[in-house]
């Protein structure tokens, strides 16, 4: 196999943290390369340094044994380095086939080019409107179109970041075929996971990063799972099992009633279609189903930040259809949105002001002025989550992702008394540790009577919180029971489908 | 781009992180060249730069001339305060002028009706009638955006020029003297702002309203939710604001300030209307406004140079025969060279010639 990259001994630092101590790398034509390692390991700033966007401070890369310089993404680019992105940034007023073109320098209305892209979506099976406005699409469907974009780009070298972290089953399915299909052409492909499980499912080679060094690399076949997993924590990761200590609802009246609403989504689509569904006192409820059913509406609904077109929500015996969010808010519920950093956080704004916006009339008197000595609280919640004081008056943008989550986690639960929490794929993208972290706080305040509702699309982190599972499939609930009596077989039909 | 052997190599990065000294440099730096940047335009028009540079100087800082400068620099202030409030919230009320012109008409109308009244009541109520006068006129289009989404951008300018012409249609005619120059009748005598020493009065005032405006953006919830506002609808939504209020209480604060700065500057200096009233200080506070970085903190300085420049005029049309657009020249490429300043401390940018026999090599 021949040699696509290699990097030696590099070296990156930030401010604060040194992202990458000495490491090394190494990527051949016709393999996949599993990168794996928890948030905040460094692969996100390797996969940066050789894609261009950071330049290491140490250290040399040398592609098919010469060595060179990439200063900048478009030197990549000419290189033949493609690079799938986790977050895509894509401009929201244009279609995708314009988002396309300009991102290749094209002119999206040649004829020959849009033959072009057409022919690279049947050939790879990707569902993709290319006349739809980007603003107008999910997730799921963002990252399809970072992924037509990357095709069309016929590199040498692709790097996916976390491909499968924001996308639905059937997504994550066609990616893999994807990166599948690249390697069988002979092309390198570099994948980037913290999810030891994909590596199993399909990588040839997997290199292991943790705090910002190198673990080891190996084959695959040459290693077990159990031997990964020490690889990426240092240590035996305890099982999260809560399991034994379930609850079912006493038939009391419910915190939470949802009776037969009808919700849009941002394209006018009726994406909740005619859902009824209760929660109880001390139970947590869980929504499974692929990513796009309509689950993100539900919740956003009940949240009061989205309309509900007909229907009732009824809150601790309130209807509270259509009240906005400050009002549910002040009844004592939580919101965890799925999208953290354009919903979930101000990202210019301050950690103190992303930990108090949600509940300015508690940090400020009748008249709107801020009381000193109430801030004091926000140190000792911060804490609670496992993060410093220092962090305070630091802008949320140069946080990462699972540190993001921890603030919204600490302004959500922590500000005010809790009865309610609505948690929108709470632990997608994020690292062992702070998936642990929540889980446990979910389980903490389940256990003080507080209710909860999560959607999700890992059904294994459903099974193991959840009292009672809901499926939502194309925006109706299809499938309910609580997780004693679940039929596992029929959950997965359903999933699969 | 191939010159000769060589290629230029133009490489722009997003900075990681810049030190505040660094950032102050760079301030400085673009401040410079501006001023430089002016020598070439003074020279064609005949005139000595260095004659230029000491003029500018003489007219704005020395002992006859400073009192001139804080003249100007008290509406040039509130207008970059006006400007900071609704910048700092994501909404572009550019018709400082315009509220600023509303809050002088409705004083000296007011005032008319009731000229005898004490003075201290007097000086309370110029900044009340302007304060409110300004406000009202800016949150018309407050509304229209709030309800209507009309762009706040077009429709401040636009009522800009409306009372602009609100302005010459008084001078010219209900209001006009019987002095025979389209000018009004005088402010009442209660109601004229008195100088202490040489300095105005009116800075007590500024200085009062630019501790409210800095205590308003940063100890209290109306400041964290403009912030909001300005971050985007989808996390506004989330945090429970609600726009329509908010857009509009921000675009009435904001026309507040421009109307006081009318009504102040009616009443320590002006004393009466005349078309000429309206000397664009909304435009400069503008541009001080990018100058301190949307920061009440440095308003003051940065208006403290816009207004200098404004003082210099007279000065420099005086002794050199300069006409007083010069200043509008300066004041344009201040703005120019405080913008690219902003892309530059976001930014890297390197620029390296490479032979190209080596760039050949490389592929």
């Amino acid at each position: 196999m021949k040699n696509a990259l290699k990097l030696v001994g590099i070296v990156k630092k930030f401010p604060h943290v040194t992202a990458l101590d000495n490491v090394d790398f190494e990527l051949n034509y016709g393999e996949i390369h599993a990168l794996l390692g928890e948030n905040g390991a460094g692969k996100t700033t390797l996969v940066n340094i050789i894609s261009g966007v950071y330049i290491p401070d140490e250290g040399e890369i040398y592609l098919e044994g010469r060595r060179v310089i990439i200063r900048s993404p478009k030197d990549a680019q000419k290189l033949g380095i493609v690079s799938v992105s986790q977050h895509p940034v894509l401009i929201d007023s244009l279609t995708v086939l314009e988002n396309i073109a300009l991102a290749l320098g094209k002119n999206p209305h040649d004829k020959k080019f849009q033959e072009n892209i057409r022919r690279v979506v049947n050939e790879f099976n990707i569902k993709i409107n290319l006349d739809a406005k980007i603003w107008q699409l999910s997730a799921t469907e963002k990252a399809r179109v970072e992924i037509v974009k990357a095709l069309m780009k016929n590199g040498k070298i692709y790097i996916f970041d976390e491909p499968t972290s924001l996308v639905g089953l059937k997504d994550r399915d066609n990616i893999m075929n994807i990166m599948k299909k690249l390697r069988d052409e002979g092309k390198a492909v570099l994948f980037i996971t913290h999810k030891v499980d994909e590596v199993f499912e399909i990588a040839d080679r997997v290199t292991v990063l943790r705090k910002g060094k190198k673990v080891l690399t190996k084959d695959v076949k040459e290693i077990t799972k159990d031997e990964l997993i020490i690889a990426m924590f240092g240590r035996y990761s305890e099982d999260l099992e809560y399991s034994k200590c379930r609850r079912y609802s006493n038939g009391l009246t419910p915190i939470l009633k949802v009776d037969n609403i009808k919700v849009k989504d941002d394209l006018g689509k009726i994406a909740v279609d005619d859902v009824s569904l209760e929660v109880y006192q001390g139970e947590i409820v869980g929504i499974a189903g692929p990513v796009g059913s309509g689950q993100r509406e539900l919740l956003e609904a009940i949240a009061g930040i989205r309309k509900v077109v007909s229907g009732k929500v009824y809150m601790f015996n309130i209807d509270v259809t259509n009240r906005d969010s400050k009002f549910i808010r002040k009844l004592g519920v939580a919101y965890i949105p799925d999208d953290r950093l354009s919903i979930g956080s101000a990202l210019s704004l301050t950690v103190r002001d992303n930990l108090i916006m949600r509940d300015l009339d508690i940090y400020t008197n009748r008249i709107g002025i801020y009381v000193k000595s109430r801030f004091r609280n926000l140190e000792h919640i911060l804490s609670k989550v496992g993060l410093s004081k220092e962090l305070l008056e630091v802008p949320c943008a140069d946080l990462s992702g699972g540190m993001i989550q921890r603030v919204i986690l600490a302004r959500e639960l922590l500000n005010r008394d809790i009865r309610l929490i609505i948690a929108s794929y709470p632990t997608s993208g994020l690292d062992h540790e702070t998936t642990k972290l929540i889980h446990d706080m979910f389980m903490k305040f389940r256990d003080r009577g507080c209710g909860v509702i999560i959607a999700s699309e890992d059904i294994e982190e459903l099974l193991r919180l959840c009292d009672r599972i809901l499926v939502m499939i194309n925006g109706k609930i299809v499938y309910e029971s609580r997780v004693d009596s679940l039929d596992i077989e029929k959950l997965r039909e359903l999933l699969s489908t | 781009m191939k010159i000769l052997n060589y290629k230029i190599d133009i490489v722009v990065r997003r900075r990681e992180k810049i030190s505040k000294s660094r950032k102050a440099l760079y301030t400085a730096l673009s401040l410079l060249i501006a001023f430089l940047l002016a020598a070439p335009i003074t020279y064609f028009l005949g005139v000595n730069p260095i004659l230029f540079y000491k003029y500018l100087i003489i007219g704005s800082f020395s002992p006859y001339s400073i009192s001139s400068t804080i003249v100007n620099l008290i509406p040039v202030a509130l207008c970059c305060l006006s400007a900071i409030f609704s910048f700092r919230a994501g909404l572009w009320n550019i018709g400082q002028d315009g509220q600023y012109v509303l809050g002088a008409i409705m004083l000296l109308w007011i005032s008319s009706l009731i000229p005898n009244v004490p003075k201290p009541i007097a000086y309370t109520l110029v900044v009340i009638i302007g304060g409110i006068a300004g406000g009202l006129w800016c949150l018309i289009c407050g509304v229209l955006r709030a309800f209507t989404e009309a762009n706040e951008a077009v429709t401040t300018l636009m009522m800009l020029y409306i009372a602009t012409n609100i302005l010459n249609y008084l001078c010219y005619g209900p209001w006009r003297s019987k002095v025979g120059f389209p000018e009004t009748f005088p402010l009442p005598q209660n109601y004229q702002l008195p100088n202490i020493g040489p300095i105005t009065s009116a800075v007590i005032i500024l200085a009062i309203l630019t501790i409210i405006a800095w205590f308003i953006l940063e100890k209290t919830r109306l400041g964290l939710e403009m912030s909001l506002l300005a971050e985007g609808t989808r996390v506004g939504d989330y945090a429970g604001i609600r726009y329509r209020r908010l857009i509009c209480t921000v675009m009435f604060i904001s026309g507040m300030y421009a109307g006081i700065a009318g009504s102040l500057y009616l009443s320590y200096y002006a004393k009466f209307l005349q078309p000429g009233f309206v000397a664009f200080y909304g435009f400069s506070g503008i541009i001080a406004a990018w100058l301190c970085e949307l920061r009440v903190e440095y308003s003051i300085l940065a208006s403290l140079l816009l207004a200098a420049i404004y003082a210099s005029s007279y000065t420099m049309q005086a002794a050199l025969n300069i006409p007083s657009y010069m200043v509008d020249t300066l004041e344009g490429l201040l703005l120019t060279c405080i913008l690219l300043t902003y892309f530059f401390t976001r930014y890297s940018v390197k620029i390296r010639l490479i032979k190209v026999d080596r760039v050949e090599k490389k592929k």
